[in-house]
Parts: C-alpha cells; structure tokens; sequence
C-alpha cells in the first residue's frame, strides 16, 4: 500500500484506539511507483505531529520512516528502535485516563 | 457607509456585477441580503453590522446556481483571505467575484486579535492597525505534554456537538463531512471522542485556517478552538512555508503531492 494511502484519519483512529506509537513507513522519495505519493504522506505526518503535541500527545510517537522493500533489515531496526522509543515514552495518555468518563462529568 | 452604498449603485447601474451580496438591515438587525437591479431601492438600508457575518459561505451556493454570473461580495480582511482559499479550491471563481472592501472598527479588531485586518479592495472605512497576539498558543505551547493532554481534554470535552464551528467556517465548504462519516464519528455521542473528533477537524484546516476566528465565537461552550487551528496555521506556515490567505499565488502545498524538496523537520 503506498504510503499516501496512509489517511491521516487512520492515524487519528489508531491513536484513538489507544496505540501508543504510530509508525508509517514507505518507500523512499523518488522510488515512489505513484511517482510522487510519499511527498504527499511526509507532509501529512509533519504537521499531524505538531498537532497531536499541541493536544498533548508527544510527536515522538508518531514517525515516518522511509523503508524500501528490500531493506528487512532496517525494517527491524526501526520497528525495535521506535519500539523502545515508545515504551520509554510510556502509555498513551489517550488510554491513560477514562477520558471519556472523565470528560463527561467535568460537564456535569 | 455613503462610499459603500454609491460603490454598490454604481456597479449595479453598470451592469459590472448580477447582484451585490451584502448586510442589510431589517428592523435594527444585519441580515444577508443579495442586492440586486430589481432591488436596488435596498441599498439604502446597506449596513456593514457590527458584528461578523460569513458571506462568502452564501455565495459559493449563489455561485454554483448562476455560474456565469459576477457578483459583488461585501468583505472584511478576514472575509477576504477566506475567499482566496475559495478560489484556490475552485468553490468561486476569481474572475466572477468582485470583493468590495470594509474596515472594521479598532474595537473590532482588538477583540479579534486580527493579524492582519486591511481587505485590498477598501470602499468603506480606514484600515484598522495589527492586534496580532499569539500569546494564547504560547502559553499552551509553554505547558508540558501532560498539561497540555489535561487542558484540551477538559475543553474539548465539553464539546455538545453542535457543529457550530463547522457550520460557520468560511473555509469549510465540503458536500460530504468527515465529522459526519459514520465509521469514524458515531452519531449521537456527546462528546465526541476525545481527541478525534477535534483532531480530523483541526487537520483539515491545514492550509486552508484564515484564523477569522468565527469558529470560536460560534462555539456555545467556550472551547478555545481558535488556538487549535491558529497552531495548524502556524505549523503549516513553519513547514511548508504557506500561510492560508495571504499568498494569492501560491499553490495551497496540502492539496498537490508536492515538489520533493520538503524534507522532514523536527
Ligand atoms: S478561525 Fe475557525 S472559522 Fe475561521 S477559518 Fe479558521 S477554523 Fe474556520
Ligand atoms: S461549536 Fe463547540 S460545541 Fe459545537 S461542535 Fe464545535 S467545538 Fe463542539
């Protein structure tokens, strides 16, 4: 799937759900078979990056890392790497508190 | 007043412009009204209203009706920027429209905090001076990631769904709402999940936010929503070097792949 496939909505969802990282990976630029589809998602995650640490919700769990096909290797060096990263940063707040709960009797 | 008012009985007479979308008042009240030839006698009771009216949202559905048609559009500063992401999304054509500058009052522009409040086209008025102030996103910015997950999510919790915000949004202008699909906002649920539901909203005013304003002032429980978009508005003038409104010739970055210099920053 080519990572300007990857809507940002579906990376709202997944932190919604309570992931505590979210990694998009894609090919490099200029390897993009669409020609030009991961200049779209580097502009994407940029900014929903800036936006979830301004809610509170640190950047470092949300990454973009260009991986090509043929690159395992590094594939499993940066799931580990943002793994750790991720776990260092601890549970999403989003799962943190009943927000829901929480939210609703601060109305009440 | 007289200047806006002879401007508009002057294109009308012409033939410049089909019909001039304006304010007029019935009773003491501001109402959107088309002026027209047939309508002319109307002029008289032009008036630009105290308070801040989204025009253009009115004429994008006018447009679509008479395509062919030029029309006069009574516009502030902030009107206008929002007009210039219309063209730029093809919901108005900028060889249909003709904006017919107003100023605001200094009150009005304090209390707006306008960053920029001097339309181009100005008939009626004298420009008002700058008020920007981005002290709001600082302090929000200044606060750690928890106080900050702790501020919104007591704020935007409040939310009743109204889709108040959206409503007025000059530069919200889809057929078909996110805020409404079904598998990402359940219907019925106050308030809508926390954070998503304002998060979609706010990525979707990537470059397009011309920071009016309107949504926070239409918004009946307070949340400060203003903030929320200013920041996008920030971010995306940081990264991709493109502020919604005030570039007139540039390609909104959002809306093409792009050109593959943009190169991940922190
Ligand atoms: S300030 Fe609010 S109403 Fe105005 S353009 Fe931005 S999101 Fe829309
Ligand atoms: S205007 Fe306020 S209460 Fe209404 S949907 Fe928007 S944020 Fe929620």
């Amino acid at each position: 799937m080519c990572s300007a496939r990857v809507s940002p909505h579906f990376i709202i969802r997944a932190f919604q759900e309570g992931a505590d990282g979210v990694l998009v990976a894609g090919c490099h630029i200029g390897d993009c078979h669409y020609l030009k589809g991961n200049y779209i998602a580097i502009k994407r995650v940029a900014i929903l990056r800036d936006l979830i640490d301004f809610l509170g919700i640190s950047k470092e769990r949300l990454l973009l890392e260009w991986i090509a096909g043929s690159e395992g290797d590094k594939y499993a060096r940066v799931a580990d790497e943002f793994t750790e990263k991720v776990r260092s940063l601890g549970p999403s707040p989003i799962k943190r508190i009943p927000f829901r709960e929480k939210a609703v009797a601060m109305v009440r | 007043m007289e200047a806006l008012k002879n401007k508009v009985n002057e294109l009308l007479e012409s033939g410049g412009i089909a019909g001039f979308l304006g304010l007029r008042n019935f009773g003491s009240e501001p109402f959107p009204f088309l002026f027209t030839r047939d309508t002319a006698a109307e002029v008289e009771k032009i008036t630009t209203g105290a308070v801040r009216y989204p025009l253009s949202k009115i004429l994008i559905r006018i447009a679509a009706v008479y395509p062919d048609a030029i029309f006069g559009i009574m516009c502030r500063a902030c009107d206008e920027r929002a007009i210039i992401e219309l063209f730029k999304n093809t919901k108005l054509r900028s060889d249909k429209v003709i904006t017919i500058g107003i100023s605001c009052t200094d009150d009005l522009v304090q209390a707006c905090k306008c960053e920029n409040p001097q339309p181009s086209n100005l008939v009626s008025g004298e420009a008002g001076k700058k008020e920007f102030d981005r002290s709001d996103v600082q302090k929000i910015a200044s606060m750690t990631l928890e106080q900050r997950f702790d501020f919104w999510t007591e704020q935007l919790g409040k939310c009743i769904k109204c889709y108040g915000c959206r409503n007025i949004c000059p530069v919200c202008f889809c057929d078909v709402c996110t805020l409404e699909d079904q598998p990402l906002v359940k219907r019925g649920e106050i308030p809508p999940e926390l954070p998503s539901f304002h998060l979609t909203r706010a990525y979707h005013m990537a470059g397009r936010c011309v920071d009016c304003g309107l949504c926070e002032e239409a918004c009946p429980v307070d949340i400060p929503l203003r903030t929320l978009y200013r920041r996008v508005r920030e971010s995306v003038k940081e990264l991709l070097d493109y502020l919604p409104g005030e570039e007139r010739d540039k390609v909104p970055p959002i809306q093409v792949l792009g050109d593959g210099l943009f190169e991940i920053r922190d």
